[in-house]
């Protein structure tokens, strides 16, 4: 037979009953006119007999699975724990006059935003007192005994990561009290969009500002945040009269596009994240750095 | 390797080779007993799905998934898992280890292959890691079963082919064992058999091959004959 050599290598799985039925067919038939895979077939019948049974007191030990959920349970809690441990150890680091400048900040933006009943002072207060504050959170100008917490084994960025953290919902308990407060005078819907009105900003500010320090400077960090966000507040329609410009249809559109990007949370917030990638590298590269010269 | 003849002519096994060597000549129903034992071989389309559901459960952290899939397949994966350590506690630890890489792998399971191949595939990775750290010597070539080295005779007295295709599959390396137990245990086809191994489907080929001819050398060596087999 010219196609036996063909059948010799499919006989095993004729045997296991892994032929789909055309293979298995044609296999049959060929095994009517072929005594040498007839033998062949017979020597494999026996060892898929013998591979069987020598497994047929074999149990699967329950206790395995229950091991392996109890390996499985205890690493998601470590994760979650390691976490929080590094969040813990970074607190005492960040710079002690966070603090109290941040609450006393947003407690005067309460004052005079009660007293002149205007809330958008606190809509433009809130990410600039959590912008200055994260700022300062890394770096050798702002945290003198960086060098010793890079020599821990714990890697730039989660330090940098953690301090975000601290700093970020610091300031976020922050003016969210300082909005919850308005609930005095103000209806639930209303506070709920003076909100949605900072969140955005402050996301992207603090970002924005983490970025700009660790690459530049912290001051040149806070200044460059305050300017963008600030220049929205542009009496836009005034100024354009005043000066008599000349491009004053075109001045107006890009101001009000500029203001309509601050008030696009879910852009801010998606390019925030991107930025804290961003400083996530930056900070690692600076600590690799320092370590290097320590 | 050494052999256990001594076992094999011992008097619990020999009446095991008694009862095991009537039913192989019996072909039909050597495979049907088989198939009885081993529900999971199951390829229709509907356990195929059920299988993949159960993974996604599992990426997703659903503990019952995971017993579910031990209560299908944990078995044959302790079997495998014995077979390559030849130590059930060693093989214990192994499986442990496996679900544990199966939860965290879950997620990136894309349906190539059956689960039970993907399974098995992480059991041998963790085998072979825990046979690597214990006796690396388990893993190297097989040894040639000279004619002096194993005293045949003394099985030969038995008439017992049975007997003698287990002195074969013990002399086998365990990479041309692996590959039977795969075949003809695990049911897998060739491709998955490749997958597990994680090697070409042409050495799957060429290691059922040797298999073959070092147990068909056994069997004539002790003077039976091919003829005989049918
Ligand atoms: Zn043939």
């Amino acid at each position: 037979m010219g196609d036996h050599s063909q059948y010799i290598e499919s006989l095993p799985l004729f045997v296991s009953g892994t032929l789909d039925d055309a293979q298995r067919r044609a296999l049959e038939n060929h095994l009517t006119h072929c005594s040498a895979c007839r033998s062949e077939v017979a020597l494999w019948r026996q060892v898929a007999y013998q591979v069987a049974d020598a497994n047929r007191n074999l149990d699967a030990p329950s206790i395995a699975v229950e091991r392996a959920l109890a390996e499985i349970r205890g690493r998601r809690k470590n994760i979650v724990w390691r976490a929080f441990e590094l969040v813990r150890a970074q607190v005492p680091l960040v710079r002690g006059e966070m603090w109290p400048s941040s609450a006393a900040v947003m407690a005067i933006g309460v004052i005079i935003a009660t007293i002149v009943k205007e809330v958008t002072i606190l809509q433009m207060l809130a990410p600039m007192v959590a912008a200055a504050s994260v700022a300062v959170i890394y770096g050798p100008e702002n945290d003198p005994a960086l060098e010793l917490t890079l020599a821990t084994a714990t890697s730039p960025w989660k330090i940098l990561l953690a301090r975000l953290t601290i700093v970020f919902g610091y300031n976020l308990v922050l003016a969210l009290a300082a909005s919850g407060g308005m609930l005095l005078f103000l209806p639930a819907n209303l506070v709920a969009s003076l909100i949605v009105g900072w969140f955005g900003p402050m996301t992207f500010l603090c970002a924005a500002a983490l970025v700009l320090a660790l690459w530049v400077n912290t001051g040149n960090a806070i200044a460059v945040t305050y300017v963008a966000w600030l220049a929205q507040f542009l009496p836009g329609q005034e100024i354009a009269t005043d000066f008599r410009l000349g491009g004053m249809s075109l001045f107006i559109a890009f101001l009000n596009a500029y203001r309509q990007f601050w008030s696009s949370p879910p852009v801010l917030v998606a390019l925030a994240v991107g930025l804290v990638v961003i400083a996530g590298w930056l900070g690692g590269r600076q600590g690799q750095r320092l370590t290097r010269a320590a | 390797m050494n052999i256990p003849l001594r076992e094999l002519s011992g008097k619990a096994s020999k009446s095991r080779m008694m009862q095991a060597s009537t039913i192989p000549l019996n072909l039909t129903a050597a495979v049907s007993v088989r198939r009885n034992e081993e529900p999971s071989l199951d390829r229709s389309i509907s356990s195929v799905d059920k299988d993949l559901q159960l993974v996604r459960r599992v990426a997703a952290g659903d503990e019952t998934a995971l017993r579910a899939l031990f209560a299908a397949y944990g078995q044959r994966l302790f079997a495998y898992a014995v077979r390559l350590t030849r130590n059930p506690s060693v093989a214990e630890d192994v499986l442990q280890e496996s679900l544990v890489a199966a939860w965290r792998g879950a997620a990136r399971f894309r349906g190539q292959g059956r689960v039970v191949a993907w399974l098995l595939g992480i059991v041998h990775h963790k085998a072979l890691n825990a046979i690597r750290s214990r006796s690396p010597v388990l893993l190297e070539e097989p040894e040639e079963l000279g004619d002096d080295q194993v005293p045949l005779d003394e099985v030969m007295a038995e008439h017992e082919q049975a007997a003698l295709l287990r002195v074969g599959l013990e002399s086998l390396s365990l990479k041309h064992r692996m590959v039977l137990e795969l075949v003809f245990y695990q049911g897998l086809d060739l491709t998955e058999v490749a997958l597990v191994c994680d090697c070409p489907v042409g050495t799957v080929k060429s290691r059922l091959s040797y298999a073959k001819a070092h147990l068909r050398h056994i069997m004539e060596q002790s003077g039976l004959k091919a003829e005989d087999l049918e």
